[in-house]
């Protein structure tokens, strides 16, 4: 008996060593951790201002509410009483937060962030009901604000809480529960947005209820945004613009800052702000058939329409298959063997020059120049201008668009190329996609006679002393090398275009301010053809290039041009510091066509 | 009235008095340690559960001599009744008694918890060496070696309330009294073989008590074999346990200083798990010098058994080691993680009253039949 105690024991002693003398500082590292923790205190993101400093994304303190899963009672019935408790006081998703707690199982001590964006008041309830919600946590969180509302909110964009996969791929500064950009300017600036996070280090006991305090890091801010948007200008744009699908683009000729990027859109990003969207609404977001998260300025693709006969013409004169002389006749069709291309104007516009060509917008003036110049020299033109190719600007998402070649059609349809398709294209119509931004640019293009700049949001960066991190300067993103007598002939035709009371976009026509643009009629297999109109003003030294395109227009010459028009003047007041005409203009009921 | 007390004083086994005293104290520190809140800097105030086990302690000592001075066999005359008296606590605690970690074992007494399985232990023990011992020996010695007289009546004894104890359920103290009997038998003569046997026919049926048992009985088995198999769940506690004892090192980590043990991550660590802290806070010395003292105090015990005047009093000082030993080394043996998780206290040292007056007054029986050999 004294020998199998004796040898008990001894073995007991055996085994206590092994633990303590040889392997003690596996345990005493397992320990360590086991108590010490570090908790983020989250920087709050920075601002983003427009050009003149009004705030339109910022950050206000709030709470967030957590819950640490292993505080919830043992007892199965206790336990999913105080489950359904959370589901009530915080209106949440019982699915999801079953799932989150069965993913909590190797780290039952690390809070489940449950809402964001609490006020003081719903703290309060909570607190009032903490007997029924055991494991609680509430804490500081700063909170994604944007006073303006949906105002802009395809160009700010919207946060939401940091995923897994972005959490590996961009290392150190995040930490789960962190907002990250997932839209827009949130996502280009994100490495200014994000402030560093703090810390505090912690001791805790068992539950992760804190014991010590060792140590505190404050958090830094986030830098401060100053985007080249006009905020006033931006409103302005939205409101011409109403419901109506679309885009308004309003950009510096001279710099290529964005001055106002107007979409209709029904989405406000403050919904995002609290981190977890409401599954609801998040369905009734994606599943909206208008696509509201679609920034139609950079993301949606469209043919470009009688704009693009900037290009052909240019082509032709550069290419001497025109010159300012040379006519063409149009009688209201044209023949390619059996088959009939019309002219907008079905009574034919007689012999015209490019110039007037331009003006009147004729189809069938540029479908003989078309077939004169073949679609080679076309496809070069459309790549010269930027089509075919994002323009670069500073925000997510941005399409190319696309120029067709003789070898894509082949390649794609096992089909020649016919010319018929050559006449399409010189009128903007056939396989040409872009996007309303690259329409921006080829009026950039003309207005600055061969140099366009690169269009941007983002003027500067500051930190939070105000002063300047970074500083976009204006960067010209293409040259074309084309006879200043091509240019001159060009603007004038535009010129033209507006202000001649025949041309197509009279209604674009200011009696104080020379604007020089063109319409665009967009056929549309679908539905109403689409309608766009771009200018820029004033005419002699272009500062401002505009651009509305609208879904279902009808015709470039009526509200496209007048919303432009609204636009530019908008811009002249602000410039000329006078009050802003507020009166809407109304669709044309009457009056002549105003053609493609 | 001086010279008696002076003559009680020297019949007094001051050596296992001695170990006993100091178990207590260290105990007391122990759990002094363990209780207290994690933000409290000193040990003052003394927390609630420290000052209360200073009550058992004291009360325990009161136990120890009035085990001191009964005379044993009158103990042993008083044995049934105790028995049967244990055996209607338990029938009534399966009825009444208050729930905890989903086992039915204590009464609640004006916020007081008891365990009638403590008391239970002793009139078994009563019983089975007057069992043993009290009856005429068979004549014929191959029959007397192999299946005394006695066995049937024991088993019996034994199988009572062993059942009773399995359907609180409380896996350990049945266990404990299954031992407690063994190592009586053992001594009182049946064979080693046989023992043996059975133990092996009981490991040959042991599927199929598996579908017997509860399913937190076979969680606590599957989770001893692998404790990571639920780290946060069954395994949680002998996990953390077993990092405590670990972190402690060779002299661990200081008085009121173990982190594992001051930010509560082991569940019960005032109790069965105290030398968590013992191995976390004083390390492999600490628990060197304990476990040498309970080898001391044991093997002190035996002594007493060699010496003890008749065959009851050997066979009751047999009986009283055993018990008191198996429970250490279970305890001890769940704490480091290599016999699983039932839920036994270590005797002298864990917190609790019941075991603390129950491993009193065993020993102060042990300290009478100690006593007597003398007269």
């Amino acid at each position: 008996m004294a020998y199998a105690i004796g040898l008990g024991l001894f073995l007991l002693l055996l085994r206590f060593g092994f633990l303590q003398i040889v392997e003690a500082d596996r345990y005493r590292a397992a320990a360590d951790e086991n108590s010490i923790r570090l908790y983020p205190l989250a920087a709050p993101r920075g601002e983003i201002v427009d050009r003149n400093g009004d705030v339109l994304a910022t950050s206000r303190p709030s709470f967030r509410a957590s819950l640490v899963p292993r505080q919830l009672p043992e007892d199965e019935t206790e336990r999913e009483a105080a489950v359904a408790a959370y589901v009530r006081a915080l209106d949440l998703d019982p699915d999801w937060l079953a799932g989150r707690l069965a993913e909590s199982w190797e780290t039952p001590i690390s809070p489940i962030r449950l809402a964001g964006g609490l006020s003081t008041e719903m703290v309060a309830r909570l607190e009032e009901r903490r007997r029924q919600l055991p494991g609680l946590v509430i804490e500081e969180e700063p909170l994604r604000v944007y006073p303006y509302g949906n105002l802009a909110a395809h160009v700010l964009g919207y946060t939401g809480e940091v995923s897994l996969a972005e959490l590996q791929e961009m290392g150190g500064r995040y930490v789960p529960g962190d907002l990250v950009g997932k839209f827009g300017v949130e996502v280009t600036a994100e490495r200014f947005l994000k402030g560093d996070n703090g810390g505090l280090e912690v001791e805790v006991d068992a539950l992760g209820r804190q014991v010590a305090l060792r140590g505190r890091r404050p958090p830094r801010p986030g830098k401060k945004v100053v985007l080249t948007l006009d905020r006033r200008l931006q409103a302005r744009a939205e409101e011409l613009l109403g419901d109506r699908k679309g885009a308004v683009i309003a950009m510096e000729a001279q710099t290529g800052g964005i001055l106002a990027m107007a979409i209709n859109s029904r989405f406000d990003p403050n919904w995002f702000a609290s981190g977890r969207i409401s599954n609801a609404r998040w369905q009734a977001v994606v599943n909206d058939p208008s696509t509201p998260l679609q920034n139609r300025a950079i993301q949606a693709l469209y043919a470009p329409g009688s704009i693009f006969k900037i290009v052909t013409a240019s082509a032709a004169l550069e290419q001497g298959e025109l010159n300012e002389e040379k006519t063409y006749e149009c009688g209201g069709i044209f023949w390619i063997k059996t088959w009939s291309y019309k002219c907008w104007n079905e009574a034919g516009h007689g012999w015209l020059n490019v110039e007037q060509a331009i003006v009147h917008s004729c189809d069938i003036f540029f479908y003989k120049t078309g077939i004169s110049l073949t679609v080679d020299a076309l496809a070069k033109y459309a790549d010269l201008y930027g089509f075919g190719e994002p323009t670069g600007i500073d925000l997510p998402g941005e399409k190319g668009g696309h120029v067709p070649t003789r070898a894509w059609k082949e390649r794609l349809f096992h089909l020649p190329w016919f010319p018929g398709n050559t006449v399409q294209m010189a009128i903007g119509q056939s396989y040409l996609l872009a996007t309303p931004l690259q329409l921006v640019q080829l009026l950039d293009i003309v207005a600055l006679e061969g140099r366009a700049c690169r269009p941007h949001v983002i003027r500067r960066i500051e930190d939070e002393r105000g002063r300047v991190v970074q500083e976009v300067t204006p960067q010209v993103s293409r040259r074309l090398a084309i006879a200043p007598s091509t240019w001159s002939l060009l603007k004038r035709g535009l010129w033209g275009c507006v202000n001649y009371s025949s041309g197509t976009g009279f209604r674009a026509h200011l009696p104080r301010l020379d604007v020089s643009g063109k319409t665009s009629t967009i056929q549309n297999p679908q539905g109403e053809n689409h309608a766009a109109f771009a200018c820029y003003a004033p005419s002699d030294k272009p500062e401002i290039v505009v651009v509305t395109f609208i879904e279902h227009g009808v015709q470039g010459g009526t509200i496209a041009a007048l919303i432009s028009r609204s636009v530019v003047s908008a811009w002249d007041d602000l410039r000329r510091g006078v009050e802003m005409e507020t009166d809407m203009p109304t669709e044309p009921v009457s009056g002549p066509p105003r053609g493609d | 009235m001086w010279y008696r007390v002076r003559r009680f004083a020297e019949s007094l086994n001051w050596l296992l008095l001695a170990c006993l005293l100091l178990l207590m104290a260290a105990g007391w520190g122990l759990v002094l340690s363990a209780a207290m809140p994690p933000n409290q800097e000193g040990p003052w105030p003394i927390p609630a559960f420290a000052a209360r086990q200073a009550v058992w302690a004291m009360l325990g000592l009161i136990a120890l001599m009035a085990g001191a001075m009964v005379d044993y066999h009158v103990l042993l005359r008083l044995g049934p009744w105790l028995y049967a008296i244990g055996l209607i606590l338990l029938t009534l605690v399966l009825g009444v008694g208050h729930t905890s970690f989903g086992a039915r074992r204590w009464f609640a007494l004006r916020g007081i918890f008891m365990q009638p399985g403590e008391f239970t232990k002793l009139g078994m023990l009563l019983v089975l060496v007057r069992l043993a011992a009290g009856q005429a020996r068979d004549p014929d010695p191959l029959r007397r070696r192999l299946f005394p007289r006695w066995l049937p009546a024991s088993l019996l004894v034994v199988a009572i309330p062993v059942a009773l104890i399995l359907g609180q359920p409380n896996l350990g103290t049945a266990l404990l009294l299954v031992l407690l009997a063994l190592a009586v038998w053992l001594v009182a003569g049946l064979p080693w073989s046989l023992i043996a046997g059975s133990i092996a026919a009981a490991s040959g049926v042991a599927p199929a008590v598996w579908s017997f048992l509860k399913d937190y009985q076979r969680a606590r088995i599957l989770n001893f074999l692998n404790p990571y198999r639920d780290p946060l769940g069954g395994g949680y506690t002998v996990i953390q346990a077993v990092t405590a004892i670990g972190s402690g090192g060779l002299t661990g980590r200081g008085f009121l200083e173990g982190p594992q043990n001051r930010l509560q991550f082991i569940p019960k660590h005032h109790t069965d798990f105290i030398v968590s802290v013992l191995g976390e806070e004083f390390g492999w010395v600490g628990c060197l010098s304990i476990v040498f003292v309970y080898l001391l105090l044991y093997l002190e015990g035996l002594r007493i058994a060699h010496r003890a005047r008749d065959y009851p009093g050997m066979l009751l000082a047999v009986g009283i080691v055993s018990l008191l030993a198996s429970q250490t080394l279970i305890n001890l043996g769940m704490n480091v993680g290599v016999v699983p998780v039932t839920g036994l206290p270590l005797p002298l040292l864990s917190y609790g009253g019941s075991s603390m007056l129950m491993a009193c007054l065993l020993l102060g029986i042990l300290l009478n039949v100690g006593r007597q050999r003398r007269r």
